[in-house]
């Protein structure tokens, strides 16, 4: 079932691609100049979680899925501008570039609510649904409650919950009816830069930095470890992960990084939101200092906060997810159900290399490989800590 | 010299911290030698050479005296304070105007008269021709006010002006050479002093048609009140300004309201102590072995120069102050480890010296000051609950029989004047009707109408049973009131003096530590 | 009334001043219509929207919005009481933040551990809180009676100390939540359902019952200090410990006491939060509702019921703000607007001088009077 409208996605995108390749220019501007008069947008709402519009990360993704690629439209000083083709092309890793043509601005408006606090979720959500929202997102797995309270006040509301499901008081899965959730295999998409880790480290010695240690961020580390182990079993097993126990707080993760850094560390892949860009910035000043660190990214690709630290980035793709959803909404063709997205599903992925280091070329063809057997379904990357002693490292 | 006198309130001080900068003057102005000045801050009228003397020292106690001296206007060598000149400057004008000042010793170990020396010292040093004194003998012992007087006439002597802000008419006719007499915020007269009396400057200060208060007032300040029928002894009043050829050392009685020598009231012990012992709040001894009773219907008098132990005595009575040795039974309990509700549970009243800070909640309305330290009892609370109705009629009746103004329970107690305030705590402690009251300075600051109505409601406590522990460094104030005198002298008893054979040069004497090791 | 008055004013003012100025920012970085557009989106977001409703729409247009606000404000009246309650003993309760962590977590753990019934389960959870709030405080009161340690110092490390122990530990640690395998969630176990603090409209809002517990302990702290003796004894330690302790005051227990009891209602914040809307303790408690009583107590004159009108003011606009965003304007304005108010309270003393100097310039008479009480605070 759950494959099925997986592939279903798939196949859409690609269908789509290829049907309307010569018309994306005019698509893009279209809709919002022209259409406007003739068909209201349909308003859809976005609750991003309390780390925020320009979070680099997990919540610009999920704006970029809505705003951009569901709207064509860029946010700019509190207005949206319109948005060219070009500029949703360049959000797209190289393998992925195909896709592109299949993203076409529909007629919505986005309704963009940031929280400042947990307890903002729960009326945030409600807010845009009296506003009349359509659809509305809930980006990220701290949301779960506040869409289940939300879901079950509102019937006739439609939800979209990025990255967890709808849990009961007890904690056990809870189906609604109007309430589509996604989850991502991001142990696929962390095992590729495991894997480019191990390739590139020098000083035999990488590290991780968490947010909140949940099941969630634990499988990022999961398959980060599995992936240095797979090109690299003797940097696994010292490598190192640390925790922030925060998603906001850019300085906590700055001292981790600057500790891993101080150890050996010489690539740090994060999981960790706003703390993230501290380990990035943490990363960047320890290459002006003349270290030869790399950071990895993760949810989007974070190339451009520091273009010369960044080795990749760990993509996850809620963008393309919530552009799904809203586009299965325009086309009156939403349903409600789960999805998980891996690297088969174009879910989760990594984002192009732009550093040069010596045999590059060499090592993302290992990492491509890779890729591919896990596509295939050659290996099965694990997600718990549990499965990761039990995990046999395929030589590339 | 000259002498500003009046009644609180009448804007003495006002005047003068219009003088020296500290309030600016809404209309009119001010001209030293004969050009118009307008001093924005004290700094301004230090450089025109105008010095004053506050009635609270502005000294720093750690400090010696040299260093406070040149405080502000230190003499650097390379950009260091320059000790040795500093110390080497001040002797010099200590000898110019015949000062005896140690400029080595600490502040915090002189007696008051020489720290008002240094405070005048001060003045000199930064160039004073004209020399402001804000009731500079209220803290002194009869010798030192003579020195001072002395000290006074001096600098006259050596061309620089005097001005004299005191209420003691008695001592401003000794000393200066003019009197301006100020009532509610102008001069009323200008008077030279060889000219007048001490009665026309008490009509003068209170106005016309107030004979009952001048009298009072002339009568407090050694006077023959005008037109009082009944011929009295003149009492010969304490203080610097005895008036040449007055030789009374003995100050035989003062007779207020009772008989001299009438002590018939005295009745049962309420406060026996031995060997009181007790540490000062810079944690040295303050009190050293102090033995003291004090009977019901009695008024007993601490006689001392300040900071000999008195004030920490009154505190240990009162339970705020703990004993480090010594033991004493006050109203029958023990007196060693008293909490200041068990002292008030036990009928102690307690008008202490610092008001602001022990005795009033000045942010507090007046009725909820009155009703501090009995909010638990009625007429100011039913159970947990404050009793508003009843707190307001109480307040109400005292504010009247105290003639508090305003008369308004609901006001914050900060609007009332100085004396007003000090009605208010006067009239709240003798309420409790305490049985025995412990009271400190009561009248300091208070107007001369405010005073003489304090005296009279101490007397009427006594008079209904009460002991009352008077503790003044007025020494005029504890011989008029008292049947009994004990003077103190570094937390010790140094003399025991009983009505009528009040001795004041031997007070005098005793206050600066003649006779330690008996009485 | 007119000293009312005049106490109340600066305060009014000062919440019209900051609106202007950040009405002029937005219309300066946007448009003025935006602007006021905006001003009226946070209107009917906090008071409900009134126009749509007499146009027809729905009830909810109207409970949701009021729902909103005053949860809000029930959380704000709370922390505002609790540093009105600490500064009328004469101390700055910065800690009610940490205070109402540790509360919000004593909720979420009595109401998901124990198994009561409703009628005693809800009580239970809020004693819990308050007495959770009341002991972080203590631990502040006692520092400063018994070793002088300042409690700004004090409640500022606690408030550290309760964000360590309760968000980095506790509530990621031992206390978590359990979910099926691979599923992750923040915070606590959710609490049951006889702990939930029961809702007044049913479906048509959050409101619950915190609202009017939170106006009910406001009032009671008012009587509590205006009209008791341990109230007023409370008072005059605030104002004048050595006088209050000379009238024979306990001033340790006094200060104890109040400072316990600002803690207990800084817990019961965290307590309306759990109990009444957020099921649980999540991941952190992210709003700095014990800062904002901080504003809510100076804005409201320090007065129990000066807090809840400020409270009630600032729940509305707190609530209606999120709507500014709707228009694009920046998430924080409605914080920046509280901030400036409170910055401009700050300025109260400069309200009053200028107040003063007006009034003592035109008669020369009084003016000596009304100068001695300022003269004289710096001596003593």
């Amino acid at each position: 079932m759950l494959r099925l409208q997986v592939l279903a996605l798939a196949a859409l995108l690609c269908a789509c691609s290829k049907k309307e390749e010569p018309a994306p220019a005019a698509g893009a501007q279209g809709p919002a100049t022209t259409e406007p008069s003739a068909r209201k947008p349909i308003p859809v709402g976005l609750v991003i979680d309390v780390g925020g519009r320009g979070d680099h990360s997990f919540n610009d993704a999920a704006l970029r899925g809505l705003e951009l690629y569901a709207a064509g439209k860029r946010y700019e000083g509190g207005k949206y501008v319109d948005a060219t083709p070009t500029e949703v092309r360049e959000t797209l890793p190289p393998h992925m570039a195909s896709l592109a043509s299949s993203i076409q601005p529909l007629p919505v408006k986005p309704m963009v609510l940031q929280s400042k606090a947990q307890e903002d979720y729960t009326p945030n959500l409600q807010l845009l649904v009296d506003q009349g929202a359509q659809l509305t997102v809930g980006n990220g797995y701290m949301l779960a409650n506040a869409v289940r309270a939300a879901a079950q006040e509102n019937p006739k509301a439609r939800f979209l919950l990025i990255d967890s499901q709808v849990l009961d008081a007890q904690g056990k899965v809870l189906k609604l009816p109007n309430v589509r959730t996604v989850l991502f295999k991001e142990q696929e998409g962390s095992f590729l830069v495991g894997a480019l880790a191990g390739l590139v480290t020098k000083t035999g010695k990488v590290g991780f930095v968490g947010g909140i240690e949940v099941p969630l961020i634990q499988r990022f580390e999961v398959g980060y470890r599995a992936g240095v182990k797979t090109t690299n079993p003797q940097v696994a097993q010292t490598l190192m992960s640390v925790y922030t126990g925060s998603f906001n707080n850019m300085a906590a993760g700055k001292q981790v990084a600057q500790d891993l850094i101080a150890k050996g560390a010489d690539v740090i892949f994060h999981a960790a939101g706003a703390d993230g860009i501290g380990v990035i910035q943490a990363v960047k000043e320890a290459r002006a200092a003349g270290k030869s660190v790399y950071a990895i990214g993760v949810d989007s690709d974070q190339s451009h906060v520091a273009p010369d630290a960044i080795l990749t980035s760990m993509m996850k793709h809620t963008d393309l997810a919530i552009y799904q959803a809203t586009k299965d909404l325009v086309e009156g063709k939403f349903s409600a159900g789960e999805q998980v997205l891996g690297l088969k599903e174009n879910g989760v992925g990594m984002a192009e290399v732009r550093v040069d280091f010596p045999g590059k070329a060499e090592a993302l063809q290992k990492v491509d490989a890779l890729r591919q057997r896990i596509v295939a379904g050659e290996i099965q990357v694990p997600a718990v800590p549990a499965e990761l002693a039990s995990f046999q490292a395929a030589a590339p | 010299m000259l002498a500003v006198v009046g009644e609180n309130g009448a804007g003495k001080s006002s005047l003068m911290n219009v003088l020296y900068g500290l309030y600016q003057p809404d209309v009119g102005e001010v001209s030293v030698d004969g050009q118009p000045v307008r001093f924005k801050s004290p700094r301004d009228a230090i450089a025109r050479g105008i010095g004053m003397v506050h009635q609270h020292f502005m000294l720093v106690p750690t400090l010696t005296v040299a260093e406070n001296v040149v405080l502000g206007r230190e003499p650097t060598r390379r950009g260091l304070f320059d000790l040795e000149r500093a110390v080497s400057e001040v002797a010099a004008t200590c000898a110019r105007f015949g000062f005896q000042l140690e400029p080595r010793a600490r502040v915090d170990t002189l007696t008051v008269g020489s720290q008002q020396k240094v405070e005048i010292v001060k003045a000199l040093h930064r160039g004073a021709q004209v020399l402001v004194l804000d009731e500079p003998t209220a803290v002194l012992t009869p010798q030192e006010s003579d020195e001072l007087a002395h000290i006074m006439r001096g600098l006259v002597a050596q061309g620089r002006t005097v001005v004299l802000i005191s209420h003691k008419l008695k001592e401003v006719l000794g000393v200066a050479d003019r009197v301006a007499v100020m009532r509610r915020g102008r001069v009323v007269a200008e008077v030279r002093a060889a000219e007048t009396t001490v009665e026309q400057l008490a009509s003068l200060m209170v106005g016309e048609g107030h004979s009952a208060r001048a009298a009072g007032l002339a009568d407090l300040h050694g006077g023959i009140p005008p037109g009082a029928a009944t011929a009295r002894h003149e009492p010969a009043s304490s203080g610097a300004a005895r008036p040449p050829g007055e030789a009374t050392p003995t100050l035989t009685a003062e007779p207020g309201s009772r008989p001299p020598g009438e002590t018939s009231l005295a009745g049962a012990v309420l406060l026996e102590a031995r060997g009181l012992q007790a540490l000062g709040d810079n944690g040295r001894p303050a009190l050293r072995g102090v033995d003291l009773t004090v009977r019901a219907g009695e008024i007993v008098g601490i006689a001392g120069v300040d900071g000999n132990g008195q004030r920490e005595l009154a505190e240990v009575l009162t339970g705020l102050r703990p004993l480090t040795s010594g033991e004493g039974t006050l109203l029958g309990g023990p007196l060693a480890g008293l909490t200041p509700a068990q002292a008030r549970g036990r009928g102690v009243g307690h008008v202490p010296e610092d008001r602001l800070r022990r005795a009033v909640v000045k942010a507090l309305t007046v009725e909820e000051n009155v009703a501090l330290g009995r909010h638990t009892r009625p007429p100011f609370a039913r159970g947990p609950w404050i009793d508003f109705s009843g707190r307001r009629e109480r307040t109400q009746a005292l504010l009247s029989a105290y003639d508090v103004r305003p008369p308004d329970p609901a006001v914050p107690l900060h609007a009332l004047s100085g004396g007003n305030q000090q009605k208010v705590v006067v009239a709240r402690e003798l309420d409790a009707r305490p049985k025995l009251l412990v009271v400190v300075q009561p009248t300091r600051g208070l107007d001369i109408g405010a005073v003489a109505q304090v005296h009279a409601k101490l007397r009427e406590a006594r008079e209904q049973g009460a002991g009352v522990l008077l503790v003044s460094l007025d020494l005029e104030e504890v011989l008029k009131l008292s049947d009994r005198v004990y003077v103190f002298f570094e937390g010790r008893v140094t003399g025991h003096f009983t009505r009528p054979e009040y001795d004041e040069r031997e007070l005098g004497r005793r206050m600066l530590g003649a006779g330690t090791g008996h009485g | 009334m007119a000293e009312r008055l005049k106490a109340i004013l600066p305060s009014v003012l000062s919440v019209l001043l900051a609106l202007a100025v950040c009405w002029a920012l937005i219309a300066f970085t946007m448009t003025s219509g935006t602007a006021t557009d905006a001003y009226l989106q946070m209107l009917w977001g906090g008071i409900g929207n009134w126009p749509s409703f007499l146009d027809g729409a729905a009830a909810t247009v109207l409970t949701r919005p009021l729902g909103e606000s005053a949860m809000k404000a029930a959380l704000l009246t709370l922390t505002g009481l609790s540093v009105a309650v600490a500064f009328k003993v004469g101390l700055f309760n910065i800690g009610a933040q940490g205070q109402m962590i540790l509360g919000a977590l004593a909720a979420a753990v009595v109401g998901a551990q124990l198994s009561l019934p409703s009628a005693l389960h809800v009580p239970a959870a809020l004693l819990g809180a308050a007495l959770a709030g009341a002991a972080w405080a203590g631990l502040a009161a006692l520092l400063k009676l018994y070793r002088g340690v300042h409690e700004v110092i004090s409640t500022i490390m606690l408030n550290w100390v309760a964000v360590s122990l309760v968000d980095n530990w506790l509530v990621i640690g031992p206390l978590r939540g359990v979910a099926e395998a691979g599923q992750s969630i923040t915070g606590t176990a959710e609490i049951q359902a006889t702990a939930v603090l029961p809702r007044l409209l049913g479906d048509l809002s959050r409101l619950n019952l915190g609202f009017p517990l939170a106006l009910l302990l406001a009032l009671a702290v008012w009587a509590w200090l205006a009209r008791t003796r341990p109230g007023f004894e409370t008072r005059a330690v605030g104002l004048g410990a050595e006088a209050a302790r000379a009238a024979g005051v306990p001033v340790a227990r006094r200060t104890g006491v109040a400072m316990a009891l600002a803690g207990a209602l800084a817990g019961l914040a965290g307590a309306v939060l759990v109990l009444g809307t957020e099921g649980r303790y999540p991941g952190t408690l992210g709003a700095p509702y014990g800062f904002d009583g901080i504003a809510i107590a100076l804005i409201g004159n320090n007065h129990p019921l000066g807090a809840t009108v400020a409270a009630l003011f600032f729940g509305v606009l707190r609530a209606g703000g999120t709507r500014m965003q709707l228009l694009g304007v920046h998430k924080s304005f409605p914080e920046l607007i509280q901030g400036l108010a409170l910055l401009f309270v700050a300025g109260r003393m400069v309200w009053l001088a200028v107040l003063r100097r007006r009034q003592a310039s035109p008669g020369s008479g009084p003016a000596p009077a009304a100068v001695t009480p300022s003269t004289e605070a710096p001596r003593v």
